[in-house]
């Protein structure tokens, strides 16, 4: 597996732990690779009352870029199933879009990574 | 929503206060000495087999020691800035470790060796240095190595400078891989990531150098009696910074409980979290527990303890607050009241300050966990320097990296629940 591959599996594994602790149970995992980027798309039905999580994971996975610190610490995203680290995601990450049905209760994370 | 990000002006504002920092440390070394004793006084740091614990106090003097630490922090902070790295938690954290080891260990000649063999790894892997920065900047904690071989050695100059070029480019060649293999092993409860690896490679280092016969003398230069003229400067230098973090703040403490509550595990970057008031007012409360602390014990401030000091302010801009790193300073107290060494023996001095690496075991898993991650640690610290003689400056890092790794998998397993928060 390239170092590239390896690093968005931990992302993906990482944005699982998130779905899962939101009480989803059905989930769509989706990774479009290109050339200088990969498209990661997560769809989940969250069972429990998210919104005040949902605040937090936006602002956490909107943070801003630093490959300085990702190529030290990318390994711990989705390495632990009791602590998520949403914030490595977001450094992790150079645009992420979050979407939220109140309805239905289907959350999608988008998430496009350059390489 | 785009999250890319290039030097901004908040970052510009922030490299600006880290330079008049350092700046205001170089210049407090005229305070202490004059002009010629300071040379006098670099020179022979820069000449000393530094491996720990040699404090620079004692090696070239009091002034000679501030004016190596601000110079060398000086010189770092302008090659982040090169590089155009944004400041972050982790940024902080790396100068004021770096500015606290050049109390005892770390000097103007001894850091470039290592920096230069992270720089031909981001070359041979064809991306840009500034992705390894970090690793660059930690890994220094090996740079005693290059002194010793130059300074230490009985061989002949041309053996010693390829000796110890090679030896300082190797080193930092490996740092940055294993800097990301070793994080999976304590997963991110050992905030001193790099100290951890480079214990290990000290010890391979070192059984190498003693399969050849060199045998390092434990040495133990350890200067006193500097509490009083210390003390109140840095207790009120940690008070401009409480004021600072306030005002830029809105005049608020808003933000700093919340800031409390977090158990600290890598990665918690206080600094993009919370904002620079918030974390300035954690550095600086940090930084004077650990000198109150100090006081309190009957300990020394010194350049090693100094060290401790600086690495506690350094790493509350990306993990430890005072309630996440109470237990373990209380862990390793107990030990120091139980075991066959006083609180106030250097290495427990400095035990309490650098084990609170291990402040987020404290706070993810709570306060009596926290407590027997430093009672054990207090014990392991004191032993497991043998393996690399002192060339690993951040000992502190290698010992927690050592108890989190084990601990840390058996309070998992005993623990009930399976609580996730969003971090």
């Amino acid at each position: 597996m390239s170092r590239e591959h390896e690093r968005v599996v931990h992302m993906v594994s990482e944005l699982l732990n998130v779905l899962f602790s939101m009480g989803a149970s059905k989930i769509d995992v989706r990774i479009l690779e290109e050339a200088d980027r990969f498209f990661i798309s997560l769809q989940g039905k969250a069972c429990l009352d998210i919104r005040q999580k949902l605040k937090k994971t936006r602002r956490l996975l909107r943070m801003n870029r630093s490959r300085e610190m990702e190529e030290e610490l990318w390994s711990l995203a989705g390495s632990v199933d009791y602590d998520t680290e949403l914030s490595l995601v977001g450094m992790m990450t150079d645009e992420a879009e979050i979407r939220y049905d109140e309805e239905t209760g289907v959350l999608v994370i988008e998430l496009l990574r350059k390489k | 929503m785009e999250n890319s990000r290039e030097v901004s002006a908040q970052d510009r504002l922030q490299y600006r206060i880290l330079t008049l920092t350092f700046l205001a440390l170089a210049a407090t070394g005229f305070f202490f000495d004059t002009p010629s004793g300071i040379a006098g006084g670099l020179l022979r740091i820069i000449t000393d087999p530094d491996y720990l614990i040699t404090d620079y106090m004692g090696v070239g003097g009091v002034g000679a020691a501030f004016v190596n630490s601000g110079l060398v922090c000086l010189l770092c902070i302008g090659l982040l800035r090169l590089q155009r790295v944004p400041v972050t938690g982790i940024t902080i954290a790396a100068i004021w470790t770096i500015a606290g080891f050049s109390f005892f260990g770390k000097n103007l000649l001894n850091v470039w060796f290592i920096m230069a063999g992270v720089w031909l790894y981001a070359r041979y892997r064809k991306e840009p240095f500034s992705r390894f920065i970090y690793s660059a900047l930690f890994g220094t904690a090996l740079a005693p190595l290059v002194t010793q071989i130059l300074f230490g050695f009985g061989a002949p100059l041309w053996v010693k400078i390829p000796l110890a070029t090679l030896a300082g480019l190797s080193v930092g060649f490996v740092v940055p891989p294993l800097g990301a293999a070793m994080m999976r092993f304590h997963q991110g409860f050992n905030l001193y990531n790099i100290g951890f690896v480079s214990g290990f490679v000290g010890s391979i280092v070192l059984s190498l150098f003693r399969s050849y016969g060199f045998v390092p003398e434990t040495r133990l230069i350890w200067s006193t009696g500097h509490n009083a003229t210390l003390a109140p400067l840095f207790l009120a230098l940690f008070g401009a910074m409480f004021l600072l973090g306030f005002v830029m703040n809105g005049r608020r403490l808003s933000g700093l409980a919340a800031l409390m509550r977090r158990p600290g595990r890598i990665v918690t970057d206080f600094l993009l979290l919370f904002g620079v008031g918030p974390t300035l007012m954690n550095m600086a409360l940090g930084g004077a527990c650990a000198i109150l602390y100090l006081l309190a014990i009957g300990g020394d401030i010194n350049g090693p303890t100094l060290g401790g000091v600086f690495t506690v302010v350094g790493f509350s801009a990306f993990g430890k607050h005072p309630r996440n790193m109470a237990p373990i300073v209380a862990g390793v107290a107990i030990g120091g009241l139980t075991k066959v060494w006083g609180l106030s023996d250097p290495r427990i001095q400095l035990a309490a300050l650098f084990g609170t690496t291990l402040a987020p075991v404290a706070g993810e898993f709570g306060i009596l966990w926290g407590i027997a991650a430093g009672f054990v640690h207090s014990s392991l610290v004191l032993n497991i320097g043998t393996l690399h003689a002192g060339f690993n400056l951040y000992n502190n890092g290698f010992s927690g990296g050592t108890v989190a790794a084990v601990l840390v998998p058996v309070i998992e397993a005993l623990r009930t629940g399976s609580e996730k928060n969003v971090s």
